[in-house]
């Protein structure tokens, strides 16, 4: 279980820093001008990651707390 | 996105993350929403302009809204203050730095989530005090779509859910008291608000028409 802890805490890390990236990095890779629409997919992508990881580790917070 | 799905988030966010004092997930919290301080201007230009909610619109809610705040200098500054904050409180399991690193990305989410969730006519200003350069995305949801409103209700959900089982949720940035009646309240534990009443009411009713205004000012003015 503290493995998959880990991995998940891993994987949260990289979303959070995903985000930062599509909004911080992205925007000055294609010099504010370029049509993003074709990064749809890593957008919501990066979005339902995180918010899938975020339930598990509640769940899995919330099964530590019941022991 | 609306305002409510970015506590939502962020505070969901702060319990993921492991922190354990209340008051540091209330910090991260609050960071995740922070950006949408900028909403203020809106009515106080409304009362500025003698209730001419079309100027207050044109010329402060527009050029206002996304600009100062939804960007890494904001994000940087939120995180400054969220180490400081958390520095404070009981020394058990103080980690300030922790709390600032995770401010400032919540933070950086939020403007990721307004991207994709505030409309294509409502672009952020990432980089913002050094550049002017405004960034959206044609395919960003309106405020008001169904996407946006199903994350805000799903996270509404979870909220009650997570009440019953874990014993608080992100009520906790509003009131610590106020989430541990609705924890006593999700597990059929209370029914009446503990003694003390009057001020425990106007908090109560006060969160409740925040929430409310939060969800439908976007549905009215069809943002």
């Amino acid at each position: 279980m503290k493995a998959l802890r880990k991995i998940l805490l891993g994987l949260y890390g990289l979303a959070l820093a995903a985000m930062a990236f599509w909004v911080v990095v992205w925007p000055l890779l294609i010099d504010f001008d370029g049509d993003a629409g074709g990064m749809r997919a890593g957008h919501l992508l990066t979005l339902f990651i995180y918010l899938g990881v975020i339930a598990v580790l509640c769940a899995l917070r919330v099964r530590e707390q019941g022991r | 996105m609306q305002v409510a799905a970015h506590l939502v988030i962020s505070w969901f966010s702060a319990e993921a993350a492991g922190l354990k004092r209340p008051r540091d997930r209330r910090i991260v919290a609050l960071s995740g929403v922070a950006p949408d301080i900028d909403a203020v201007a809106y009515p106080a230009a409304y009362l500025w302009f003698g209730f001419d909610l079309d100027r207050a619109y044109a010329e402060v809610w527009e050029p206002v809204h996304h600009h100062y705040t939804h960007g890494i200098g904001f994000a940087l500054l939120t995180g400054g203050v969220a180490w400081w904050l958390a520095r404070a409180g009981p020394e058990f399991d103080r980690k300030p730095f922790t709390v600032a690193v995770l401010a400032c990305l919540v933070s950086l989410a939020h403007v990721f989530c307004d991207v994709i969730g505030a409309g294509p006519g409502w672009p952020v200003f990432p980089l913002w005090p050094i550049s002017e350069a405004a960034w959206s995305v044609s395919w960003s949801w309106n405020v008001s779509d169904w996407p946006n409103s199903a994350l805000t209700f799903s996270g509404l959900a979870m909220t009650l859910i997570y009440a019953r089982v874990a014993g608080r949720s992100p009520v906790e940035s509003i009131s610590t008291r106020l989430d541990g009646w609705m924890a006593g309240v999700t597990r059929g534990e209370a029914a009446t608000p503990p003694a003390g009443g009057r001020k425990f009411r106007i908090i109560v009713y006060g969160v409740l028409l925040a929430v409310s205004i939060a969800i439908v000012t976007p549905l009215i003015f069809g943002l």
